[in-house]
């Protein structure tokens, strides 16, 4: 950039975001929105899904163009904003769903659209791959730049989304969502990267749910509701709890509330016997033994790659298990196909609900009904009447917000969508409930009244199962915790009487692996 | 960069491959990725035992001349799978191709590169309108490309009412029949076509333009990728490839029938899958199609030298098919 053209504002924002109104159709996404970001500055943005801040961002980087007001950067008014000319100003933007090509290395993934040529106009590959070994070095990445993107984990990808948007003249950094699918760890190596470029004078915006993260990493946050913003404030003048109030603009209440059946009443309708699964290049599944009986949330964790969700595709025959037994409410299953697991009553929420868990471009009645359509149907004819009151019944029950039953799935917003997953599941009335990361990627609200629901079904004598990797939903919903290391539990951790449920205790036993008896 | 730093870094650099590949090397993916090779060896192999008519020169260079089309089509045709597409069109453009040039030579008394010309023209307009329909306006490539298929059937077989044109020149027929040295021309047209293609797709930005539109066509266009260009290129580049097909069978029949090349396009989308190239898009090598189409090639003359009927040939030529899916199916797990 020449050097002549930059005018510094006076008070050092690099971002100035005025009055910026945006309608989708009828609906107002925001109204009268302003936005400052200073140099070097990490600035939290968080509010309920559907609050806007998504689409601020998503204006701020050129994807979609606001109504009216006014963006400037570096002290220049921004005229006809593409994602291009944003880029081309320093403005970068890593998606909640990343971006990369699977088939292609990581080094052309972070050159894609700016490849390096040679003199003679062909791809230098071996430029890109020292200046990408160099970007990757700069955030202590060890990936090899050759490697392909395919091959590497969900987190592993978030970074190489990083450095990718480090490729050029990187001034404003928009992380949307950047954490919900990251072990502390790899959380941890999030926050040295933002240290680092705060250093280099680059500002950053972290969407995020999660918001001990903000408080934990960065130095101003906003606050954002009802596409207004509700309160901007430096991060120490906030505690959590202020912040979850001016999000929902209500007091939430999500803790642990212990079960009403008591112990007699419980029988195990769950059991898995010494289960060993061995499938070439995964995890090694070694004698795993489970049981979760009704009436009681049984929560599990481990990082990623511990097994966790390798466990319920052995259960669901879709991975080969070479020994061990399920049992179901007391009965053997004798050979593990989705469709016989579901029949013995378990139901299993995926952890990837736009992949797994729904069809996005059907309506909301027939997503619900897909799992039941067998049930009520005579000779391949659906009954429509018992369809619909199915329907109504569970969209009542999950506070599903929509206009009406027919409307896509896709225009939900996230926690609806988990909803409309959950009431399919619960449609089949299962005995036992396997929740994969329930409320991954769903603002606080809409997370509060998931848990509650979770609890709810509890009491009425369901059996649950749920995986996270997020330790302050293990303990707001989980009875006892299982924890999982390299395909094995390392320990089982009961919340009464031994009073072993603690983080640090979990963090141990999950990346140690201290085997607990 | 410094220049200490930048040695530092190229030692990191051979350092880290070294170890990556070692690090990498599996059979089974070894296997999976060059599986289509050893079939074809393995092929040979048999053959050759079961028959001495296999491995002799002219039998090579027989199988060869007789490949080389359907392994120009797959040129092409792979192009376009890479980006997520589909050609269905290829086989009656190759059709309508011979007649523009059989039409040109024999009723216009055009000069034979002119005549070339035009009809590679028309192959072109007709890829370009294929790929302009596909980007632009985002209709199935299937449909698209169907409806190519009949419009270009249906013109060659009007231009002379269904019937064949023939008395082409002699220089012109050289281009089907003729040998440079021992090797047939055909042979070294597909030569010169694979080793340009093979460039492209390896060291070009085009090329990996392809390959991230089929990946994923919006982190394509978020790129700054110009995707409707690069596809409306792509179908191009198939529709040419067609032209030139006709141009060679008419050349080598001398003469232009408006109803050859019927399901030469399946035989292209057939090579292009059994040489790994994913019919979604984004994955695969344009070497691999190569291959593809020559194991097809292979296979019919194995059958027809070892003495099995040409329907059973059908069946056999089926099975290896839906094989070679499996497998590419298990690697992509």
């Amino acid at each position: 950039m020449v050097a002549g053209k930059k005018v510094e504002t006076a008070d050092g924002n690099i971002v100035e975001m005025y009055s910026i109104h945006k309608r989708f159709g009828g609906v107002v996404a925001l109204n009268g929105v302003s936005f400052k970001l200073a140099k070097s500055e990490v600035h939290g943005l968080i509010g309920e899904n559907g609050a806007g801040k998504t689409t601020l961002m998503k204006i701020l980087s050129g994807a979609t163009e606001q109504d009216s007001g006014n963006i400037s950067i570096n002290g220049k008014i921004v005229k006809n904003p593409n994602p291009y000319y944003l880029r081309t100003l320093g403005v970068q933007i890593v998606h909640q769903e990343l971006s990369l090509l699977p088939h292609m290395t990581v080094a052309e993934n972070m050159f894609l659209g700016k490849e390096l040529r040679t003199k003679s106009g062909l791809i230098d590959k071996e430029r890109m791959y020292i200046e990408s070994k160099h970007v990757l070095d700069e955030i202590e990445v060890s990936i090899s730049p050759n490697t392909m993107v395919e091959i590497l984990s969900t987190a592993q990808k978030q970074l190489v989304e990083i450095a990718k948007s480090m490729i050029g003249d990187l001034k404003v950094l928009i992380l949307d969502e950047p954490t919900s699918s990251l072990t502390d760890k790899e959380i941890f190596h999030l926050k040295k990267i933002l240290d680092m470029f705060k250093i280099k004078g680059v500002s950053v915006v972290l969407i995020s749910h999660k918001l001990n993260e903000v408080k934990d990493m960065c130095d101003k946050v906003t606050v954002m509701r009802d596409g207004k913003v509700v309160h901007t404030c430096c991060i120490d003048a906030i505690d959590i709890q202020d912040m979850v109030n001016y999000m929902v603009g209500r007091n939430v209440n999500d803790t642990y509330v212990p079960p009403v059946l008591d112990e007699c009443s419980k029988k195990i309708v769950f059991e898995l016997k010494g289960i060993n699964s061995y499938v070439f290049g995964e995890v090694e599944l070694k004698d795993i033994n489970i049981n979760v009986r009704a009436g009681e949330i049984v929560g599990m964790f481990g990082l990623i790659g511990s097994g966790r969700t390798e466990i319920i595709k052995t259960i669901y025959g879709l991975r080969r298990k070479q020994s061990g037994t399920v049992i179901i409410d007391g009965v053997k299953v004798k050979k593990l196909l989705p469709s016989k697991i579901i029949e013995q009553g378990v139901s299993w929420v995926p952890e990837d609900r736009r992949k797994d868990g729904l069809c996005l471009e059907m309506s909301i009645k027939n997503n619900i009904g897909l799992a039941v359509f067998g049930e009520i149907s005579k000779c391949g004819f659906v009954n429509m009447a018992k369809h619909k009151g199915i329907v109504n019944d569970y969209m009542n029950r999950l506070a599903i917000k929509a206009p009406n039953s027919k409307m896509n799935v896709g225009s939900l917003s996230g926690g609806n969508q988990q909803k409309v997953v959950l009431a399919k599941w619960l449609a089949v009335r299962p005995k036992v409930l396997i929740l994969d990361e329930p409320t991954r990627g769903i603002d606080v609200g809409s997370k509060a009244e998931i848990h509650s629901l979770i609890r709810k079904l509890r009491d009425e004598g369901m059996a649950i199962l749920v995986i996270s990797s997020e330790l302050p939903e293990l303990f707001v919903l989980s009875d006892r915790v299982i924890v999982m290391k390299d395909g094995v539990i390392t320990g089982r951790v009961m919340r009464d009487g031994t009073g072993m449920l603690t983080e640090e205790n979990i963090m141990r036993i999950a990346t140690i692996g201290v085997n607990k008896v | 960069m410094s220049k200490a730093k930048k040695d530092k870094l190229s030692k990191a650099f051979t350092i880290e491959t070294a170890d990556k590949e070692k690090a990498h090397f599996s059979l089974s993916k070894h296997l999976l990725n060059f599986g289509i090779l050893y079939l074809l060896l393995l092929l040979c192999l048999i053959t050759s035992l079961l028959t001495d008519k296999f491995l002799t020169t002219t039998n090579i260079i027989n199988i060869i001349r007789q490949g080389s089309t359907v392994i120009i089509l797959s040129l092409g045709m792979g192009i376009v799978i890479i980006t997520g597409g589909i050609d269905l069109s290829v086989g009656a453009l190759s059709a309508l191709s011979a007649i523009i040039v059989s039409g040109a030579l024999a009723n216009w008394k055009f000069s034979i590169p002119l005549a070339i010309g035009c009809s590679l023209l028309v192959g072109l307009l007709f890829g370009l309108f294929n790929g302009i329909i596909v980007a632009r306006f985002r209709i199935s490539p299937m449909i698209v490309t169907l409806a190519s298929l009949n419009a270009a059937r249906g013109i060659a077989l009007l231009y002379n009412d269904g019937a064949q044109i023939v008395g082409l020149p002699d220089a012109f027929t050289q281009i089907g029949r003729g040998y440079i040295a021992f090797i047939p021309v055909p042979v070294i047209i597909m030569l010169v076509l694979v080793a340009i293609v093979y460039f492209v797709m390896t060291y070009t930005v085009f090329g990996k333009y392809l390959y991230a539109i089929g990946g994923n066509e919006e982190v394509a266009r978020l790129a700054g990728i110009s995707v409707k260009k690069i596809k409306a290129a792509a179908y191009s580049i198939c529709g040419i490839g067609a032209a030139l097909v006709g141009v060679i069978y008419a050349a080598r029949l001398n003469m232009g029938d408006p109803t050859m090349g019927s399901g030469l396009e399946l035989d292209a989308i057939s090579s292009a899958v059994l040489g790994g190239i994913n019919l979604y898009g984004g994955q695969g090598k344009i070497l691999g199609a190569v291959i593809g189409a020559l194991l097809i090639s292979v296979l019919s003359n194995s059958l027809n030298l070892i003495g099995i009927s040409s329907f059973w040939q059908l069946v056999v030529k089926a099975a290896v098919l839906v094989g070679a899916a499996l497998i590419y199916t298990r690697k992509n797990v």
